[in-house]
């Protein structure tokens, strides 16, 4: 009973465009006036108290920063340019170089729209130069930019671990392998792809040893921030959070040394990053809040006590998790559907014996997913609006194919857990 | 008018000091782990610290993201109504803020009283008085409050007189350009205004 309730009001609120950390709230109060004779939402004060002062969070802000002050410094072009030298002379040219520089921006950022609108911005260009073909290309940036999230560091993961008690650390690492497997799908589909229909790629140009081994040192920066950041986590010198602030410094240290760190930088960086931090830490507030009431009232128990009664076998519920997973996708912001669903899907998958630290990852896989699904596909407007003439039908054509090495990939790690595992 | 200008300028300074917190706690930070690793010492306090400034950045940050529109609104059902309910929904959402954030005040407000009624310390080798970083806290929240109040105020008078433009421009949902923008620093408007140009 009392989840039809919670269900009924939390989808008229969402669907009336109430801000989504209003409705949870406000959600968590409707939930105790009619459900509670004890005033369980007294605990709120306590309750934000401790999600605000809570260190491994702390990582979330210092993220943002790096990515920021890299996006300033320049060195996604640098990046871009390198990869191209190293790649290009594949079938599909250019399209690789795509998604070999986002999957190295994303072990820097921790964002995937800015992962995808900053590759977008720097290879739109180039993309006309050759004449490619604009649809598969923009559906090319729009599923590298997905990978922001699943290459470590990722603000979801964290958001994720923070939600599950699990550990950031362990989550990162996990990500790393289906990460860097997901990159090697993408370019296989557009080798393929390219083979098939020669037209949809362009000739490919070959730089020779020489440039390529000049186009190192352009990397160099970038992998520094990567050794720093994820180095110290994988050898246990830093917390996540440490390990963020030491990116911080590199970053800042890099944007220095290109000739970029000046106030106007800093001040962009820092707005950037602080109304980021708002909108995260609003919707983990009233989260945190609403979880604290779900428990209290054992609607938590009475979802996983139904979902125990169905019977059904274990990879069935994962199953219909994930589809619920992907249908919701198709309607609510990531962010939100990660913070709504996570408190009570969680203790599922835990009780049918899951790995929590794999389900973190299926997870983001999910989400990346939602991310380049219509109609709501962020990371397809993004580079849409990047592209900024056509229609954006001929990218959702061509991002079929990479919403099916997603759905491949989710089906590989079910299949072969330590996928995620084996370096945990 | 007037008043929202200069909440806005607060919450712009405010931004500014959560930036020199985030790179002086990052030194801070960072001292932290080259000590403990070279020299097997420990500042006992970066953690602690850490967890105030942030508290300090949460509370502050709430406001200013409020500011550029940048929570969250699900508007899968909105984008596909008319103009005028669409203004009808800015303004609920702006109720629905103010009816969660007048309790979350309240109750934060209770915490910092218990704090400094009760002498509270944190269990720490610091031993901080609880209330300290909990007052530079609450301050955000009570700030994130006066915004909120103040704007559905304006934004209720926005709808007595009709304005209905205003209130679009006010609390409407965020355009994808201004997310962009926001996110990753790029301005799509310029970029393709540059384009345009070169055609």
């Amino acid at each position: 009973m009392i989840w039809i309730v919670t269900l009924t009001v939390l989808i008229l609120f969402l669907l009336a465009s109430m801000t989504v950390g209003a409705a949870m709230g406000n959600l968590g109060f409707v939930l105790t006036k009619v459900f509670s004779t004890l005033p369980f939402h007294r605990a709120m004060g306590e309750v934000i108290w401790h999600v605000s002062s809570d260190y491994n969070l702390f990582a979330i802000p210092l993220y943002i920063m790096l990515g920021q002050l890299l996006v300033k410094s320049g060195i996604a072009q640098r990046t871009y340019r390198a990869m191209d030298k190293w790649l290009s002379w594949l079938p599909g040219g250019l399209l690789h170089a795509n998604i070999a520089s986002s999957a190295i921006f994303a072990a820097t950022s921790g964002s995937s729209v800015a992962t995808a609108a900053t590759m977008g911005t720097i290879s739109f260009p180039e993309c006309r130069r050759f004449g490619y073909n604009e649809g598969f290309f923009a559906a090319s940036i729009a599923a590298g930019g997905t990978l922001g999230i699943l290459i470590p560091p990722s603000i979801n993961l964290i958001v994720y671990g923070f939600l599950t008690n699990t550990s950031i650390p362990k989550l990162f690492l996990a990500g790393i392998v289906p990460g860097v497997l997901l990159a090697i799908l993408f370019m296989v589909i557009i080798f393929m792809v390219c083979v098939i229909n020669p037209s949809i790629g362009s000739d490919s140009t070959k730089a020779t040893m020489a440039e390529r081994l000049a186009s190192i040192k352009d990397l160099i920066p970038i992998f520094m921030v990567f050794i720093v950041v994820l180095g110290s986590i994988y050898t246990g010198l830093a917390t996540p959070t440490e390990s963020a602030a030491l990116g911080v410094l590199v970053s800042t240290a890099i944007t220095a040394y290109y000739g970029k760190l000046n106030w106007k930088t800093f001040v962009e960086a820092t707005e950037g990053t602080v109304k980021t931090t708002g909108m995260i830490m609003l919707i983990l507030f009233a989260a945190y809040f609403l979880n604290f009431i779900f428990l209290s009232l054992g609607v938590t128990r009475q979802i996983t006590d139904f979902i125990d009664a169905l019977g059904f076998s274990a990879s069935n519920t994962l199953f219909a998790i994930i589809c619920m997973y992907i249908i919701l996708g198709i309607f609510i912001e990531t962010l939100s559907m990660m913070a709504l669903t996570i408190p009570v899907v969680h203790p599922i998958i835990v009780s049918l014996g899951y790995d929590p630290i794999w389900f973190g990852v299926v997870m983001i896989l999910l989400v990346e997913m939602a991310l380049i699904t219509p109609p709501v596909g962020l990371n397809l407007y993004v580079t849409q609006g990047v592209r900024g003439k056509g229609s954006i039908r001929d990218i959702i054509l061509w991002i079929i194919p990479f919403v099916m090495a997603i759905a491949l990939m989710i089906v590989l790690l079910v299949k072969f857990p330590a996928l995620a595992l084996m370096l945990t | 008018m007037g008043f929202v200008k200069s909440l806005e300028k607060v919450s712009h300074c405010s931004v500014i000091v959560c930036g020199f917190l985030l790179m002086g706690m990052s030194v801070f930070i960072a001292l932290e782990v080259v000590l403990r690793k070279f020299f097997s010492v420990s500042t006992k306090g970066a953690d602690e610290l850490s967890a105030y400034t942030f508290a300090i950045i949460c509370a502050w940050s709430l406001s200013y993201t409020l500011i550029k529109k940048g929570h969250i609104r699900i508007d899968f059902l909105y984008s596909k109504l008319s103009f005028q309910v669409q203004r009808l929904l800015d303004i609920i959402s702006f109720i629905a803020l103010a009816v969660f954030v007048s309790p979350m005040t309240y109750y934060t407000f209770k915490t910092l009283n218990t704090s400094i009624t009760r002498l509270s310390r944190a269990n720490t080798p610091l031993q901080t008085p609880m209330w300290i970083p909990q007052v530079l806290w609450f301050s955000g929240i009570l700030f994130f409050f006066i915004v909120v109040i103040v704007f559905t105020v304006v934004l209720l008078k926005m709808a007595w007189n009709r304005q209905f433009q205003d209130i679009a421009d006010f609390a409407g949902c965020t355009v994808l350009d201004e997310e962009i923008k926001e996110e990753s620093g790029i301005d799509i408007k310029k970029i393709q205004g540059l384009r345009g140009d070169k055609k």
